[in-house]
């Protein structure tokens, strides 16, 4: 059977196109927010009602903000996008929209024939590696292959050669979306050059950036972009194997991609002979345990070659020694996830894409204080302020920006005087933040920023691996002096010995975590120097965020309504009925529940 | 070199492409120090102590692992490279919790290596105690019974019961040396014909003659009284210090050929400028402080009114003062205070004796045993009292006094007395004495360097003063203070005085050192694992003796007391102290303990000091996670016993599963301890009681089994410490340590104890009817002798511990008096069993020998394929199953044919599986089918053996199939050829006779490797006599003998009425009827040479105390009469008497 014989009936597979498609985003997000039941709740109600629409599954649509999300596709109505969608509103939307053609506006976030808030969410972003997320069901091959899925590595197979594939990723200009930016073209290339045989392919799916889930969304929206972006690599590589590193804790992604490698398998788009070549290339899935510092990637070899998640001196690095010691690529999701669409498109299309020295989208999980908080991806050259402001909405209550923290606990926080900072590399790097894996998290007024530098740092203390002294040690004696400002012990000169550490952790340590893991603190040092000052000197928290810093004090507005009183979980508080109340300093925890149950605004912080 | 040039330091440098920055730099000399590099490793780069600078690299490097380019640029000097270094060893010190030297040794003023002292107690080594001692205190014998030892308020020991008596061990080690007839005397450094002129013969002048003595310098000492000691001799009375103590400690002074000068006072009877005139290049001041501080009262000088020193120095020159039926008050409460009050006592002061002191007993400066003493002694004593007045009233003094109380704390720290007004009262004596202070009185020509305290001004920490031809130390720079302290003084002085007149800098780096803490500082839970020992309680005059006359109060502690005494010691400071590679960078980066404070990762309790098993120490505590002892156990054993636990700060390493080391897969190589670079894993001393000792490192071979594998001996005053084996320890050759590259197997490592003394037997007896009586050496051989000469049939077994020397002597004796030998496969501490095999080959299997080709250790890289034949290398010969490992993961195929499974099994690439009984069968065939090649050729692999129907019998018994008969042979035809290896130890003759000559029918060129059991069996084959193949000695052959000599071998069986002489380690306990029992020395001890595995004979460099085993023999054969003296045929001489 030829090629094109073998997979006709794929490709000419068409949907049905008459009937109104509901589809729910069954993303982990999505069922989080409740969206099993909206899915359960419309297939029973189009059943019994006998509806002409089918009810189908889709991945994260991005608006984490509007979850559950349902969205209705027909012809006539093209797309409408509905929000915060709960199984007792469905009876309601969908007898009004089948009886009357109409839907209550409050529900829709965005539509092709409506001007919402969605508008401009989704105006300033540019989707490659997300289009179809939302769009397809993740769990049909189908969608994929009627979304063009499946042409790239055709296209790779029949019409290209390892070298000619390698050249027009050089030429996209494609860097790798897992933080350093390494030009994807040029790792091919070292790892085809490298002698040793098998080689190996290697997706790092190990996010593990708190608040990043940009890999997971891809995973669980569109796993076969990835299984042929994949491939293509392996065939310019010459790779045999390819392993999949990801986390335990995504149960989702881990069965869609293993249902989607089952169904690559099954056309051939996998496995022996793929797509009737001479080509073989299988997958396995490997299930990390969490370790962070398994992101690193000799650290991930390690963990897939059974040994304890250390990372490894480099040189050598994986290109020419990797996985057993053979040569490996080794790319993050996103990154694979571009690649069908460059071979598809070409490398002209994408390098369009971006500024001078980052081309393409960058995939971001917006999230923090910011009023439309999501999944997005945007083209890179766009800025700080447009993604803040235009695409998440600003902050959230209306209250001021503080910062943005961009790259998660390796990265760095970019402050308001440079909102104006270009999405790419270098732009991002002179700040003293990184691009990173995508993780966007942004930051209001009442937030601490020693209390985030000591947060961040905190995390990657103890996700350190142990081995080498700068990063085992080193950042331990960081914290303890971000702990001593924050529970305001601090002292004069700490900050001098802060930086020192830090800067000396950074060019000391062995691997990229501890390389990375004093930019939280350097760049708030560097930007909110004053915030540190103060909790030194003054022993004073300006966010009052800091618990050893701040009081709870009771004013003249108490009506002495007693509800705090009730509400203390330590008896802090006393007061005659009708009589201001008092806190007795000495035993409250600074929990701040009072705070919350007062309605009279009479519990204040200081 | 044809490789590749870089710029190493600004220099043009060539490099090979596959070296690293280290290996490059240490090449050429240029020191970078690292923590978790192992020559044997694979680069780790964790530690960071190794960064450099490399010109365009975005960040540091670390040289250990970065791989030279050419025109590469490294600059290992970097400010920036520096500075990491030194923060990297900061940080790791500020997770480190141990302590390098012990605290009584940093609480000494002397900083004496008091932990070694009494560990040498513990190991009855007195003299090398003393010798110890005398590092840095010239004086043990005064100074062990006047200090009031600092060292013991800081001993950790105070946590758990009382402290160590450590002064008290100070003074029996030095008494027992004194007593001894032979004391130590220091080596001193060759002249260096300079002289230095030293001021004052008292304890400071004293110690900075005798070290100045040491160091070479001609010395002499000028002193103003007629007798050496200072304050020694005229300060402390008798009771407490003999004066013959204090001569015969002073004569050890001028035994160095330091020259005194009496009567001879700066600026009365000499001038500084008279110094330098006479050729003196320096001069040491220590004239002491004896000037008696003044009361500053009226009265002071009445005729009964006298200062404690200069009654003290009356009583000294043996005068009497009128004393007798008298009333004495003394003031003060210092030790001054308290020998002027007892002295008094003793001369005869019936009418009572009172010590005034203005604050209260806690406060009081005199040594707490002075004051208990002298209550006992029935001294009263007023507190919170001082006079402010004396007049005389009739020939008696009435000294008005007020009384005190304690108000706000002083500069000291002491809480100040006050007087209360009104409180006066009168108080009658006949004499009183003051001893409230004293001064220095410096002379009028160094007025410049006076203080306003009276002393001279020098820097404590060299002794240098503003002249730079003026040192000075002791009293009159401290003021009065310690004897010890004045020690410490002269001694610094001494070192600092050498420096300058040698040109070389005069302070040097400190000593990096950390502690635990204060004692109070220390967690409950690190002591609550000791068990309460009493301290050691040192008998002393009964009061009503002392009181009568002014014999010596503590008589000293007995030897058994003394070594109980010693092992209560906890043994605090680092076991690795001398030779950790953490402190030596701290101290070379002048690190300091607190840079970096924070949290420590302690584990207190039952992990501190854990002794996994006795060879192997661990403190938690000091790891520094590089790693090391995990990869050296992969990567060099594969035997992954160790691995890293939890994360970040908490990060552990610990054996798998948090196993105790006992309870895991482990060797017992001790590879782990030896590998660490700090005091987290370490060796366990062979001595009593582990030091640390600074040992001197001694190559020499293991005579553990004939490998020889190359191993540092750790020695120190003669004693075997322990063995290391740190590979590639010379940079510059980076030659390994030898074929065993610095590895070595559990026996290679710790099967020495039987020289250990605490298990050893040095004297000669002999047991005769059930009763024991010693010998003396002489007397013994000649016993031995004539047992051998009175007997008609003697035998003579030999262990495989003997020299190729001693084997060729026992030889030549056993021919002399007609005795049959027996060469046992055993080593000399083994235990027998109950058939004893003899080291025997038949005349056919040492021909076939003789004609295959030996392999050595080297070979085993090379080679391709390797076949084990019944040897478990694991268990017998773990260097060579570290070979082997190593050649397969080079690439070599792995055959292994035998009964048990091994530990190489799984990485083999066929595993035969047979029976002893088959052995013969299956090698005989293997032969034929290599001889058979042109069968081969015609039908393949499979026509090997297809028509051979007995042969598929053999093969279907021995359960192997085609498939792995046919690789095995392959691999044994292949050009390159191959190493066989086996164990001759129980082989049978036939079964031998089929191996040799299977390997003489491989055409490829197969080589062999030979293992025996013990020492030198091969030497045994080569020098001893052989008896017929398949001989084995049971309890029943040895009946036929008269007389046995067991020579180095345990008594074997119970031999009748034979008579025993045994020469050798572990005698019998007793016997039935006649033993004979001569004490030898080991092969470490005497040296001589071996025979190797390979056939070649390596000398083994004996340990510096050498022995006789040799002339044992000699004198055996000399007395025996019937040959003559064999010495002369002895070509290394080593027979002779040194």
């Amino acid at each position: 059977m030829s090629l094109s014989e073998k997979t006709k009936g794929v490709l000419q597979h068409s949907r049905n196109v008459d009937k109104t498609k509901l589809k729910v985003g069954l993303g982990a997000c999505g069922i989080a927010a409740g969206a099993t039941e909206v899915y359960k709740e419309l297939v029973e109600i189009v059943s019994s009602e006998g509806l002409p629409a089918v009810v189908e599954q889709t991945g994260c649509i991005g608006m984490c903000h509007n979850e559950p999300l349902v969205e209705i596709e027909s012809r006539k109505d093209g797309r409408i996008l509905l929000g915060n969608i709960t199984p007792k509103k469905i009876p309601s939307i969908i007898k009004s929209y089948f009886q009357e053609g109409s839907i209550d506006p409050e529900h829709i976030v965005a539509g092709t024939h409506y001007v919402t808030e969605g508008d401009a969410f989704f105006k300033k972003q540019y989707r490659i590696v997300l289009s179809n997320c939302g769009r397809i069901n993740p769990e049909s091959i189908d969608e994929y292959i009627e979304m063009g899925g499946y042409e790239g590595l055709k296209k790779a197979l029949e019409r290209m050669t390892p070298d000619e594939i390698i050249e027009e990723v050089l030429k996209s200009g494609l860097r790798g979306r897992g933080g350093a930016g390494f030009t994807t073209g040029l790792k091919w290339k070292f790892t085809k050059q490298a002698a040793g045989s098998p080689k190996y392919l290697i997706c790092n799916a190990d996010e593990g950036d708190p608040g990043a889930f940009m890999d997971r969304s891809t995973l669980e929206g569109d796993p076969h972009a990835i299984i042929e972006g994949m491939t293509i690599a392996a065939y310019a590589v010459g790779a045999s194997l390819g392993y999949i590193y990801i986390r335990a804790e995504y149960p989702l992604a881990v069965k869609r991609l293993k249902l989607a490698i089952q169904q690559a398998k099954d056309r051939a788009f996998l496995g022996d002979g793929i797509l009737g070549s001479s080509f073989c290339f299988d997958m396995k899935i490997k299930e990390g345990a969490g370790a962070f510092v398994c992101g690193e990637e000799t650290a991930l070899i390690a963990s897939i070659e059974g040994e304890r998640g250390l990372p490894r001196l480099r040189p050598p690095f994986p290109a020419t020694k990797g996985l057993w010691g053979l040569p490996t690529n080794i790319n993050n999701v996103e990154t694979y996830a571009n690649i069908p669409r460059i071979i598809l498109n070409g490398s002209g299309w994408y390098s369009k894409l971006g500024t001078e020295r980052s081309k393409g989208t960058k995939v971001f999980a917006l999230a923090g204080k910011i009023a439309k908080g999501g999944l997005i991806e945007v083209p890179m050259g766009i800025t700080l302020k447009e993604i803040v402001y235009d695409i998440g909405g600003g902050i959230k209550e209306g209250k001021r920006f503080k910062a943005v923290q961009m790259g998660g606990p390796s990265g760095g926080c970019i402050p308001e005087s440079l909102l104006d900072t270009v999405i790419d590399y270098d732009s991002v790097t002179k700040t003293g933040a990184i691009m990173g894996s995508g993780g966007m998290v942004v930051m209001d007024e009442e937030t601490c920023m020693v209390e985030v530098a000591r947060f961040f740092l905190e995390f990657t203390q103890n996700e350190s691996c142990g081995k080498c002294t700068f990063c085992r040690i080193g950042t331990k004696r960081m914290l303890e002096i971000l702990e001593r400002i924050t529970n305001g012990s601090g002292e004069q000169g700490d900050i001098e010995r802060l930086e020192y550490l830090a800067l000396s952790v950074k060019s000391g340590s062995l691997c990229g975590l501890g390389q990375t893991a004093p930019n939280p603190v350097l760049t708030t040092v560097r930007y909110f120097r004053d915030e540190y000052e103060v909790h030194i000197r003054e022993k004073k928290c300006p966010a009052k965020q800091c618990r050893s810093l701040i009081s709870y004090q009771i004013i003249s507005n108490c009506t002495g309504c007693g509800a705090c009183l009730r509400n203390c979980p330590v008896n802090a508080i006393s007061g005659k009925k009708k009589e201001i109340h008092e806190i007795d300093q000495q035993k409250c925890i600074k929990c701040g529940i009072c705070s919350d149950s007062c309605r009279f605004e009479a519990i204040e912080v200081h | 070199m044809s490789g590749i040039k870089i710029v190493l330091n600004g220099r043009d440098t060539s490099a090979e492409p596959d070296e690293t920055i280290l290996d490059v730099a240490r090449r050429n000399g240029v020191f970078i120090p690292t923590l978790c590099h192992d020559g044997r490793l694979d680069p780790y780069g964790a530690c960071r102590v190794c960064l450099v600078k490399v010109e365009g690299a975005r960040a540091l490097v670390p040289s250990c692992s970065t791989r030279v380019t050419d025109g590469m640029k490294v600059d290992t000097e970097n400010p920036e490279a520096l500075e990491a270094r030194r923060l990297s060893l900061s940080l790791l010190i500020s997770d480190h919790y141990g302590d390098c030297v012990s605290p009584c040794s940093l609480e000494c003023p002397a900083h004496i290596d008091i932990q070694g002292y009494i560990a040498l107690v513990g190991s009855r080594r007195y003299k090398e105690a003393v010798k110890l001692i005398k590092e840095k205190n010239p004086m043990p014998l005064c100074i062990g019974r006047v200090c009031p030892h600092p060292c013991e308020t800081a001993c950790r020991r105070n946590r758990i019961e009382e402290p160590i008596a450590i002064n008290n061990l100070k003074r029996f080690a030095s008494d027992y040396d004194l007593l001894s007839g032979v004391p130590y005397v220091p080596q001193k450094a060759p002249s260096k014909k300079k002289s230095v002129a030293v001021v004052g013969a008292g304890p400071a002048g004293l110690s900075c003659a005798y070290y100045l003595s040491v160091l070479g310098y001609d010395v002499t000492v000028f002193e103003k009284e007629e007798q050496p000691g200072g304050m020694l001799r005229w300060g402390i009375p008798e009771y407490r210090l003999p004066k013959r103590i204090l001569d015969r400690e002073i004569e050890s002074i001028l035994y160095l050929g330091v020259t005194f000068e009496y009567g001879q006072e700066l600026g009365r009877d000499f001038t500084i400028e008279d110094l330098k005139r006479d050729g003196y290049c320096a001069v040491f001041i220590g004239i002491g402080a004896g000037k008696s501080t003044s009361m500053r009262i009226a009265g002071e000088d009445l005729p009964g009114v006298t200062s404690g020193l200069e009654f003290l120095y009356r009583v000294a020159r043996g005068e009497k003062p009128d004393i007798e039926n008298r009333k004495v008050v003394v003031v003060g409460g210092g030790n001054t205070a308290m020998d002027a009050a007892r002295t008094s006592l003793r001369l005869g002061a019936a009418a009572g004796v009172t010590v005034l002191y203005r604050r209260t007993r806690a406060q009081m400066p005199a040594n707490e045993i002075e004051i208990e003493e002298a209550i006992e002694e029935g001294i009263r004593f007023e507190y919170l009292r001082a006079p402010i007045k004396i007049a005389e009233n009739n020939g008696k003094l009435s000294v008005e006094c007020i009384c005190m109380e304690l108000g706000e704390p002083d500069a000291s720290g002491r809480r100040r007395p006050v007087p209360i007004e009104g409180s006066n009262y009168s108080l009658e004596a006949d004499v009183l004495i003051t001893a409230i202070g004293q001064r220095p009185l410096v002379p009028a020509q160094l007025s410049d360097l006076v203080t306003s305290r009276d002393t001279l001004k020098a820097d404590p920490s060299t002794a240098v003063t503003s002249d730079t031809y003026i040192f000075a130390g002791g009293d009159c720079v401290t003021g009065a203070a310690t004897a010890i302290e004045a020690i410490a003084g002269g001694r610094t002085a001494a070192y600092t005085v050498d420096s300058v007149l040698s040109g070389k800098e005069v302070q040097p780096k400190p000593e990096f050192n950390i502690s635990k803490g204060k004692l109070d500082e220390i967690p409950d839970s690190l002591y609550a694992l000791y068990e309460k020992r009493p301290r050691a309680s040192m008998p002393s005059l009964s009061v009503s003796k002392r009181t009568g006359g002014f014999e010596e109060i503590e008589k000293g502690l007995s030897e058994n007391d003394a070594i109980a005494e010693a092992l209560r010691c906890l043994e605090c400071g680092c076991q690795e102290g001398f030779s950790c590679a953490l402190r030596d960078g701290c101290t070379e980066y002048g690190v300091q303990p607190d840079e970096w404070s924070g949290e420590k990762n302690i584990v207190l309790g039952k992990d501190r000091l854990a002794e996994f098993l006795p060879p192997i120490m661990k403190d938690a505590n000091k790891c520094i996670k590089c790693g090391t002892c995990i990869r050296v156990c992969d990567e060099v054993w594969g035997l992954s016993i160790y691995g890293f636990v939890k994360r970040g700060f908490e990060t552990e390493v610990t054996p798998y599963f948090n196993l105790e080391l006992k309870d895991t897969a482990c060797d017992f190589c001790g590879g782990c301890a030896d590998s660490c670079p700090t005091g987290a894993l370490s060796l366990r001393p062979f001595s009593t009681k582990p030091g640390p000792f600074k040992s001197e490192l001694i190559s020499g071979r293991c005579i553990g089994c004939s490998l020889g594998c190359a191993l540092e001996y750790n020695i120190y005053e003669g004693m075997l410490v322990k063995v290391t084996s740190k590979p590639f320890s010379d940079p510059v050759s980076k030659t390994p340590l030898g074929e065993n590259e610095g590895s070595l197997c559990v026996r290679g490592r710790f099967s020495y104890s039987h020289l250990s003394p605490k298990q050893r037997v040095f004297e000669p007896f002999e047991i005769s009817d059930g009763t024991k009586k010693s010998l003396k050496e002489t007397e013994a051989l000649k016993r031995a002798a004539d047992m051998f000469s009175g007997s008609k049939r003697v035998g003579i077994l030999t262990s495989t511990s003997l020299s190729n020397e001693e084997y060729k002597k026992v030889r030549e004796l056993g021919q002399a008096v007609g005795a049959d030998l027996f060469h046992i496969p055993y080593d000399s501490a083994e235990r027998l069993p109950e058939t004893l095999p003899v080291i025997s080959r038949s005349a056919e299997v040492e021909r076939l020998l003789g004609k295959v080709p030996r392999a050595s250790m080297e070979d085993m890289e090379t080679v391709p394929t390797i076949v084990l034949w019944d040897i478990l290398p694991g268990r017998s010969y773990p260097i060579l199953e570290m070979k082997t490992r190593a050649a397969v993961q080079h690439g070599a195929r792995l055959f292994i044919i035998g009964r048990n499974p091994t530990r190489l099994d799984d990485i083999a690439d066929e595993v035969f599986r047979v029976g002893v009984h088959l052995y013969s069968d299956i090698l005989d065939f293997l032969g034929l089918c290599l001889t058979e090649e042109s069968t081969v050729q015609q039908s393949g692999t499979r026509g090997y053996y297809g028509d051979k129907r007995a042969d598929s019998g053999l093969l279907s018994a021995a359960r192997l199939s085609n498939r792995k008969i046919a690789a095995l042979l392959d691999a044994v035809r292949a050009p390159e050829g191959c190493v066989w290896v086996t164990d001759e130890y129980g082989k049978e003759e036939r079964a031998l006779r089929a191996w040799l000559n299977l390997l003489l029918a491989g055409k490829g060129g197969s080589k062999l490797i030979l293992m025996n059991r013990g020492a030198n069996p091969e030497g045994a084959h080569r020098y001893g006599r052989q008896m017929p193949a398949d001989t084995t000695v049971t309890e029943s052959t040895l009946k036929n003998y008269e007389t046995l000599l067991f020579y180095k071998l345990p008594v074997f069986g119970q031999t009748g009425d034979t008579v025993i002489v045994q020469i050798g380690f572990t005698p019998p306990e007793s016997g039935e009827g006649r033993t004979l029992f001569i004490p030898s020395s080991s092969l470490l001890e005497t040296g001589g040479s071996v025979t190797l595995y390979s056939g070649e004979e390596a000398e083994l460099r004996p340990m510096p105390k050498g022995d006789k085993n040799i002339d044992n023999l000699v004198t055996l054969h000399t007395i025996i009469g019937r040959i003559e003296d064999v010495r002369k045929d002895d070509p290394s001489g080593r027979g002779q008497k040194a």
